[in-house]
């Protein structure tokens, strides 16, 4: 299972090995990695069930998968303003959302935490927005040391 | 250093899989659909902005195989022995996230009484019953993500099939590759070996039917035809009532003497109701018949002996014809006839 899998805001500044080696300074200046992880469920003989996160081979309706964003600060200056948009597929469903990360359910018009929003249906009735409902999702970190890196990521499931 | 923000409580494994179960039916994003997760990032270094980065990764959306057969009859059709297009109704649903085509088949038990004759299947023209404008087949051409084809299984019932007999089936459907209109495509299996990223494998994820398995792209549904018929009982007894000497009292069976027939027809508990019951008896010779002594519609007395009845029936040359009206289940009706010794 890597890092990837520890979840909760006390990993937010788990210190890892300097994974990333240090680059040219011609570089580009911050480097940028997506990835998907499919979950694999498997039972060992003991019976406990194993989830591992893999890389996706066969994908069919109703496979959770990790959308992920792997970033990294090339260069000797610290990254400021730090913000990454990421637009939800229409495919999958938000399984889960960080109740502080900035999200949109109207397709990126207006953001705000998960827990401020409200979806109204087509018969009028108004219900809290739900991670299903998720259409963008925004980090903002507002700074990146030298040499740091770090993963956004955030698990979905295949419609 | 590495840094990592992810979504708070993906460890918390139960709660999360109660969010993310998905609905059994409608598999949603079709087999080849392309996926891409996009984040841009815009940022700045020493307070000026920066040219924005994105990165992103791609999967494609395999094919999902999964099909129901659902019998829309009773378990038990009822059927008369001899009966033609006796009909079995079921509803094939592909619930696989692309087009396929199905083959159908009828199996029939070996578990049973008996077997029906002359099984076709027959597409339903869209009405949801069989009639003459249903379409004889023996597969199901490009069905759609998450549609449903009404199908009736229709047979023929032996005449030698008695009450209670059943003759049990299923209709059994196998998923093929939708290929071109109009052809069966192969048969669809799991794709072996590692996934290609880009390309489009097949995963059978079907349930267990009747008699088949999990994950083996058929599904079988059982139907039974039950055989509902009349199961009749016809006894003939005969008693002398009068003679020229002993008037009826004692009376014996001397020439002179009057000779009652009773003829009864008896239906069994249980059994169809029996209509256009009709008696036929050839008068033995020696015997002279008496005109208008057929009684129809009577009952046995406690002795067992015609009783009641109307006046009915005919006779031509030496045979007497006796129509009954409907004999119902556990009901006995009787034809009763007079004839003189010579």
């Amino acid at each position: 299972m890597n890092n990837c899998t520890k979840f909760g805001l006390a990993a937010l500044l788990v210190a890892a090995s300097a994974a990333a080696p240090v680059q040219a300074e011609t570089a580009a200046p911050l480097e940028l990695v997506g990835y998907v992880k499919l979950e694999k469920v498997t039972t060992d003989p003991s019976g406990e069930r194993r989830v591992e996160w893999v890389e996706p081979q066969v994908v069919v309706p109703g496979d959770k998968l990790i959308f992920g964003t792997q970033f990294t600060n090339r260069s000797q200056a610290p990254i400021e303003s730090f913000v990454v948009s990421n637009p939800v597929p229409p495919s999958v469903s938000v399984a889960q959302i960080d109740p502080a990360v900035l999200v949109s359910v109207d397709g990126g018009k207006t953001w705000a935490k998960l827990a401020d929003l409200v979806i109204v249906e087509a018969d009028g009735q108004r219900r809290a927005a739900l991670p299903g409902d998720v259409t963008n999702i925004r980090w903002v970190l507002p700074a990146i040391a030298p040499g740091e890196s770090g993963r956004l990521e955030f698990p979905v499931t295949v419609r | 250093m590495t840094r990592s923000f992810t979504f708070a409580a993906l460890a918390a494994g139960t709660a999360m899989v109660a969010l993310q179960s998905v609905p059994a039916l409608a598999e949603g994003t079709s087999a080849g659909t392309v996926i891409t997760n996009t984040a841009t990032v815009d940022y700045r270094v020493g307070g000026i902005d920066q040219t924005e980065v994105v990165a992103s990764d791609t999967f494609e959306v395999d094919r999902k195989i999964n099909l129901i057969v659902t019998r829309i009859s009773g378990p038990a059709v009822s059927v008369s022995p001899g009966q033609t297009g006796a009909v079995i109704a079921f509803d094939v649903t592909n619930l696989s996230n692309d087009t396929i085509d199905l083959a159908l088949a009828v199996i029939q038990s070996s578990a049973d009484n008996f077997d029906v004759d002359n099984v076709r299947i027959f597409r339903d023209d869209g009405n949801g019953s069989f009639d003459g404008a249903d379409t004889l087949i023996t597969s199901l051409d490009e069905v759609v993500e998450d549609a449903s084809v009404r199908v009736f299984v229709v047979s023929d019932v032996s005449l030698s099939s008695t009450n209670g007999e059943d003759a049990e089936l299923v209709l059994s459907a196998t998923a093929h590759s939708g290929g071109s209109p109009g052809t069966l495509g192969a048969v669809l299996v799991s794709t072996p070996g590692p996934d290609d990223p880009q390309g489009v494998e097949t995963v059978l994820a079907d349930g267990a039917g009747e008699d088949d398995v999990d994950f083996d792209g058929v599904y079988n549904a059982p139907g039974s035809f039950t055989v509902f018929a009349a199961s009749l009982n016809v006894a003939k007894t005969s008693r002398v009532i009068d003679d020229p000497v002993n008037s009826t009292t004692n009376p014996k069976a001397i020439p002179g003497a009057t000779v009652e027939y009773c003829i009864a027809v008896s239906n069994a508990a249980g059994a169809a109701t029996a209509s256009n019951v009709e008696v036929t008896d050839v008068l033995p010779g020696d015997l002279t018949f008496v005109v208008g002594s057929i009684r129809i519609n009577g009952t046995l007395d406690g002795s067992g002996n015609c009783t009641g009845g109307d006046p009915g029936g005919s006779i031509a040359v030496r045979t007497i014809t006796a129509p009954l009206s409907d004999v119902a289940a556990g009901e006995t009706r009787t034809a009763a006839f007079r004839a003189a010794i010579n």
